[in-house]
C-alpha cells in the first residue's frame, strides 16, 4: 500500500500535470498574458494568419478571427471561463449527488425510492439531450446553463454516496459508535468522509472532464455561452465557417479543449490506478 | 427469468412515464408558452386561437391526461414554428440517424471489441500500449473538435471527401468516423479489461488443462465471458450516439433527429423538442431493457437466481 | 507397478519475473513417480508444489513465468522439448488435472456437460450424443447423483462437493495416464473432503491411474498417498514412502509440519508446535539448506552448502532426505541433554494408529 502510494508517477500521468498545471495558470494569468483585451476587434487586420504561417506576425501570434481579435488572447479568456464554469459546475453536481445520495441512504423508504428513480430518469437521457430540452423550455440565459450543467453528472455522486452510506450502517464499528449515541453528523464526518474520498476525488475527475466537454458542445451548438462572453467551444464553433480560409480560428481551440481533456482523463486514470489498488 | 424481466419491464415503464411528466411539468413551469411563441404584437383574438388550438384554456389535470391520450395516439403536435405535424417532421429525420447511428453503433462494437480483446491478448506489449493510447486519444478529442478537424484535412485541405449533407454514401464516411470513434475507444477499454479479467480466471486454466486448441480457449471461453459485461456498455453506448447525434449532425449538416433537435431548440420549437426528448429517452430506456435481456440470456447466473449475483 | 517410472522430473527450475526480480519458485528438484502410484506433494503455499506441476503440464502463466533448467520425462519422452501444440496434446488425454476451488475453476457459463462433453468430441473424437452418454456415465462414476440431470445445471447450481466431483470427472473423462490434483479438497468441508479422496482413491485403482497429490494438508497424504513428498522453498526436502516419511522422520521441516499439526483424540491440551521464523524471500535464497535459519537442529554446514537429495542413513532404503544433519542423532542428543521433546518415531502413533499402511 505505501509502496503503492510512494511509487512515481508514470511519465504521462507527469506530462498530464504539468499540461493540467500550465492551462490552469494561463487562464490565472490571462488577463496579464493577453496582448489585447478579447473584445477588441480591429478591422483592418481580419482574419490574420499565425506569426509562423505566411503572412503572420508577432502582433498577433495565433492570428486573427473575422472582427480583427487577437487568437491568443480570447483564448486565454475562453479557458478561463471553461475552466470555471467547469469547476463551478462540477462542485454543484458533487454537492448535489452526494447530498440526495446520503439522504436516500440515511432515510431509506420512499425517499430512496424517490431518489433512485430520478437517478434512473437521468441516466436514460443522455446528458446533451436532457440540457437541449432545459435549454429549449427555459431558454438559454446563462443561469440555466449554470444549472443544466450544475446537475450533470449528479446521479454518479448520488449512487457513490448512497451505497457507501447503506454498507457504513452494517459495519461493526459505526453500530458501536452509533450505540454510544455518536451524532450523525459525527458519524459522517468520521467515518464516511474519508471513506469515501479516494472514490470522489476520482469521480470529480470524470464529471469535470464531462462538465468540461458538455460547456464546449452547448457552446459549440451556439447554445451556451452567448457573445459577447466567449468559450473555447463558442470559438471553435464561430471558426467553423471560415475553415476554408483561416482554418486556425477553429484548430487553436480545438487542440486546447483536447489538451484539457487529455490532461483530465489521463489524470484521473492515473488517480484512479493509484487510490483504487482494487481495480485493474 | 420472468420475475426479474418483469421487474425491469415494470421499472422501464415507470421511468419512461416519469420522463414524460417530467417534460409535462417542465413546459408548464417555463411559463407562458404563448409569450415565447408569439410576438407581444399579438392581436387578442390571435391569441385566443392558438389558445384554444393548443389546449392552454383547459384545467392542468385534463391537460395531463390528454397529453398521454395524444402520447398513446401517436399524436405528437405540430410545430410552433412549420405548423406542420412532429410526426410527420420526426419520420423525415429519424431514419437518416438510425442508418448513421446504428452504422456508427456496428463499426464502434466491432473495432471496439475487436481492439480491446488483440490488446487483452498481447497485454504489456508494444500492441497493448498502442491500442491503449490511441483509445485515450480518440476518447479525449471531443466530437465536435474531432468532425471540425476531419473536415479540415479531408474536405478543406486534400478535397477527397465532401464536408456537409447527406447526398451519396460519401457523405456518411466523415460523420460516421466521428461517431465510431469515439464509441470504438470507450469500448475498447472495458473490452480490455473485462477480456482480462476473463484470461486470468482459473476456468481458463482448466480449459486449457483439457488440452484445447487456444483458439477456442480464447473465443469460447475467455471471449464468452467477457461478453458479459461488455454488453453493459453496449446499453450507455446507444445514449452517446443519440446524445452524440446533435453535435456530430450539426456539424456535418446530416439532417437527422440530432440536428433537428438543434435548431428545435435554438428556434424554441416546444412540439418537436418534447417529442425527441420522449423518443430518446424510449430509446435508451429500451436499449437497456434488451441489454437486461441480453444479460440474462448470456449469463445464466441471473435468470435464475432472480437477480444480478 | 512396474519399474519404469511413468513421470521422471529431473533437476527441474522454475522462475517467476516480478517486477522486484526474479523469484525461484522451483529449484531443482527431482522425482519420479511409477505408473500406478499415488505420490503426495505436501508444502506450504509458496513452496512450489502447485506451479512446478504447472511447469509439468505446460500450464505456467505467460510470459512471467519460465522453466530455466531440467527436463520432465513422460513416459520417457522430455516433455520440455516438446511444441506447445505436442504438449497441448498430451493435456487432458494423457495428462489430466483437477483444481481447487471448483467454484471459480469451473466455467459459470456453460453447463456442466457441455464442459466434460466437449474435451470428449473434441479430444476423444466422440460425436455429441455418444460424448453427452459418456459424460453422464462419468458423472455417475465419481458419485454425482442423478447424472443425466446434472448434464444441463450450470456450475452455480450444484454444491461445492459436487462441483469438485464435475472437476474430477473433467480431469478423468479422457482416461489419463497421469492426474495432477492441485489441492483436490482445500474447499470443502471435512466429510466431503473424506469422500473425494476415497474417489480419487479408487479411480487411481481402477484405472490404473498416476496420481500427483497436492496439497497442505498432511492428513490428506497420510490416508491417501503411496509415497510423500515434502516441499519448501521450492526444494524437495524429503520423499519416501508415507508410512516411513510420516514415522521416520528425517527433515526437521518435515517435523515442524507434523508438530502444527492437532492429533486427532490427543485432548484439548494437546501443544501445537509453530515454526518459528518465515519462509524465505524466493528473490534472495541463501545458498545453503533454505529452512536452515529456521531450524534448531541445522549444523554450519546446512548453512553454506546446499545438501542434495540422499537416501536416509539406516532407514528405507527408498527413503530420501536432503539435509546434512542426522534428525534421530541430533534428536537423541537433546533429548539427553534436556530430558526433551518426544523421538519423532512416536509420531507414528498419530497417522498410523494400527502401524503401517
Amino acid at each position: 500500500m505505501t509502496a503503492l502510494i510512494a511509487r512515481r508517477p508514470p511519465l504521462g500521468a507527469l506530462l498530464a500535470g504539468l499540461c493540467l498545471a500550465a492551462l490552469v495558470l494561463s487562464a490565472l494569468l490571462g488577463p496579464l498574458l493577453s496582448p489585447y483585451p478579447y473584445t477588441q476587434t480591429d478591422l483592418m487586420r481580419t482574419l490574420a494568419p499565425p506569426a509562423w504561417m505566411d503572412g503572420g506576425s508577432w502582433d498577433h501570434p495565433l492570428g486573427t478571427d473575422q472582427l480583427g481579435r487577437d487568437s491568443l488572447s480570447r483564448i486565454f479568456y475562453s479557458l478561463r471561463i471553461t475552466l470555471i464554469i467547469g469547476f463551478i459546475g462540477t462542485a454543484i453536481s458533487a454537492a448535489l449527488g452526494s447530498l440526495l445520495g446520503m439522504i436516500a441512504g440515511e432515510l431509506r423508504g420512499w425517499v430512496d425510492a424517490g431518489v433512485m428513480m430520478m437517478v434512473d430518469v437521468q441516466a436514460s437521457l443522455p446528458f446533451l439531450v436532457f440540457a437541449l430540452t432545459a435549454l429549449a423550455i427555459f431558454g438559454n440565459g446563462f443561469w440555466v446553463l449554470l444549472a443544466v450543467i450544475g446537475i450533470n453528472g449528479w446521479e454518479g455522486y448520488a449512487r457513490l454516496a448512497r451505497g457507501m452510506v447503506l454498507s457504513l450502517m452494517h459495519e461493526d464499528y459505526v453500530t458501536a459508535a452509533r450505540a454510544v449515541g455518536t451524532r450523525r453528523w459525527r458519524l459522517y464526518r468520521r467515518y464516511l468522509l474519508p471513506g469515501i474520498r479516494s472514490a470522489m476525488i476520482v469521480q470529480f475527475t470524470v464529471t469535470l472532464a464531462g462538465t468540461v466537454l458538455l460547456e464546449s458542445a452547448l457552446s459549440f451548438l451556439g447554445l451556451g455561452i452567448q457573445p459577447p462572453v466567449t468559450s473555447l467551444g463558442q470559438m471553435l464553433g464561430e471558426g467553423r465557417d471560415y475553415l476554408l480560409f483561416a482554418p486556425w480560428i477553429a484548430l487553436a481551440p480545438g487542440a486546447v479543449i483536447v489538451l484539457l481533456i487529455l490532461s483530465i482523463s489521463l489524470l484521473g486514470d492515473w488517480l484512479r490506478d493509484l487510490l483504487d489498488p482494487f481495480e485493474t | 427469468m420472468s420475475a426479474y424481466l418483469a421487474r425491469r419491464l415494470v421499472r422501464s415503464v415507470v421511468t419512461l412515464w416519469l420522463v414524460a411528466s417530467i417534460v409535462f411539468v417542465a413546459f408548464r413551469l417555463a411559463g407562458d408558452p404563448l409569450n415565447v411563441l408569439l410576438p407581444d404584437s399579438t392581436d387578442p383574438i390571435t391569441r385566443a386561437f392558438y389558445i384554444e388550438k393548443w389546449g392552454f384554456d383547459k384545467p392542468l389535470v385534463e391537460q395531463y391526461l390528454r397529453y398521454f391520450y395524444n402520447l398513446a395516439q401517436g399524436n405528437l403536435g405540430q410545430s410552433y414554428v412549420s405548423g406542420r405535424d412532429v410526426t410527420a417532421i420526426i419520420a423525415e429525420a429519424l431514419p437518416n440517424t438510425l442508418l448513421l447511428g446504428l452504422t456508427a453503433l456496428a463499426g464502434s462494437v466491432l473495432l471496439g471489441v475487436g481492439a480491446g480483446v488483440v490488446a487483452a491478448l498481447f497485454r504489456g506489449t508494444v500492441i497493448d500500449r498502442g491500442v491503449m493510447l490511441a483509445s485515450v486519444l480518440a476518447f479525449s478529442v471531443p466530437d465536435y473538435v474531432l468532425g471540425v478537424a476531419l473536415i479540415f484535412v479531408f474536405a478543406v485541405q486534400w478535397m477527397v471527401l465532401p464536408s456537409s449533407g447527406s447526398a451519396t454514401w460519401a457523405h456518411m464516411i466523415l460523420p460516421l468516423v466521428t461517431i465510431a470513434s469515439s464509441g470504438a475507444a470507450r469500448i475498447a477499454r472495458f473490452a480490455r479489461s473485462a477480456m482480462l479479467d476473463a484470461l486470468n480466471a482459473p476456468y481458463l486454466r482448466t480449459a486449457r488443462a483439457k488440452g484445447l486448441r487456444e483458439g477456442r480457449v480464447v473465443l469460447r471461453h475467455a471471449l464468452r465471458n467477457a461478453l458479459i459485461p461488455i454488453v453493459t456498455v453496449l446499453g450507455f453506448q446507444l445514449g452517446f450516439v443519440l446524445g452524440g447525434a446533435a453535435v456530430v449532425e450539426t456539424v456535418f449538416a446530416w439532417p437527422g433527429i440530432g440536428r433537428l433537435f438543434v435548431l428545435s431548440t435554438a428556434a424554441r420549437d416546444l412540439p418537436v423538442v418534447q417529442a425527441l426528448t420522449l423518443l430518446i429517452a424510449a430509446g435508451v430506456i429500451a436499449a437497456n431493457l434488451a441489454v437486461d435481456l441480453a444479460y440474462g440470456w448470456l449469463d445464466p447466473r441471473i435468470s435464475l437466481s432472480g437477480g444480478r449475483a | 507397478m512396474s519399474d519404469t517410472p511413468l513421470l521422471k522430473v529431473e533437476d527441474l527450475s522454475v522462475r517467476f519475473h516480478t517486477r522486484h526480480g526474479a523469484a525461484h519458485v522451483v529449484n531443482g528438484i527431482s522425482y519420479d513417480v511409477a505408473p500406478g502410484e499415488i505420490l503426495g506433494i505436501v508444502g506450504e503455499s509458496g513452496s512450489g508444489k502447485s506451479v512446478h506441476t504447472l511447469a509439468i503440464a505446460g500450464l505456467l502463466p505467460g510470459p512471467r513465468a519460465e522453466v530455466t533448467q531440467g527436463r520432465v520425462l513422460f513416459r520417457g519422452q522430455d516433455l520440455l522439448a516438446l511444441t506447445p501444440d505436442e504438449r497441448r496434446r498430451l493435456r487432458g488425454r494423457e495428462i489430466g488435472m483437477v483444481f481447487q476451488d471448483c467454484m471459480t475453476s469451473l466455467n459459470p457459463v456453460m453447463t456442466v456437460g457441455a464442459q466434460i462433453s466437449e474435451a470428449l468430441v473434441l479430444r476423444m473424437g466422440l460425436g455429441r450424443r455418444a460424448a453427452r452418454r459418456r459424460a453422464a456415465e462419468i458423472l455417475d462414476a465419481v458419485g454425482v447423483s442423478e447424472p443425466v440431470r446434472r448434464l444441463d445445471d450450470y456450475p452455480h447450481q450444484l454444491s461445492g462437493g459436487m462441483l469438485q466431483r464435475v472437476g474430477i470427472a473433467m480431469g478423468i473423462c479422457c482416461e489419463p495416464k497421469l492426474l495432477i490434483a492441485d489441492e483436490p479438497t482445500t474447499a470443502l468441508d471435512v466429510t466431503v473432503q473424506a469422500q473425494i479422496l476415497a474417489l480419487i482413491y479408487r479411480l487411481c485403482r481402477e484405472m490404473g491411474m498416476t496420481v500427483l497429490l497436492i496439497t497442505h494438508d498432511l492428513g490428506v497424504v497420510a490416508r491417501t498417498a503411496h509415497r510423500t513428498a515434502v516441499m519448501y522453498a521450492g526444494q524437495l526436502m524429503e520423499i519416501g514412502p508415507t508410512a516411513s516419511v510420516f514415522t521416520d522422520t528425517r527433515s526437521a521441516y518435515t517435523l515442524g509440519l507434523l508438530r502444527s499439526q492437532p492429533v486427532p483424540g490427543a485432548g484439548r491440551r494437546q501443544r501445537l508446535a509453530q515454526l518459528p521464523g518465515s519462509p524465505p524471500d524466493l528473490r534472495a535464497l541463501p545458498s545453503g539448506d533454505p529452512f536452515a535459519p529456521r531450524n534448531p537442529f541445522a549444523t554450519t554446514r546446512d548453512a553454506a552448502e546446499r545438501p542434495p537429495l540422499r537416501p536416509v542413513p539406516g532407514g528405507d532404503p527408498r527413503h530420501f532426505v536432503a539435509a546434512w544433519y542426522d534428525l534421530p542423532q541430533a534428536f537423541a542428543a537433546q533429548i539427553a541433554a534436556t530430558g526433551g521433546p518426544v523421538h519423532p518415531t512416536d509420531l507414528r502413533q498419530r497417522y498410523y494408529p494400527q502401524g503401517a499402511a
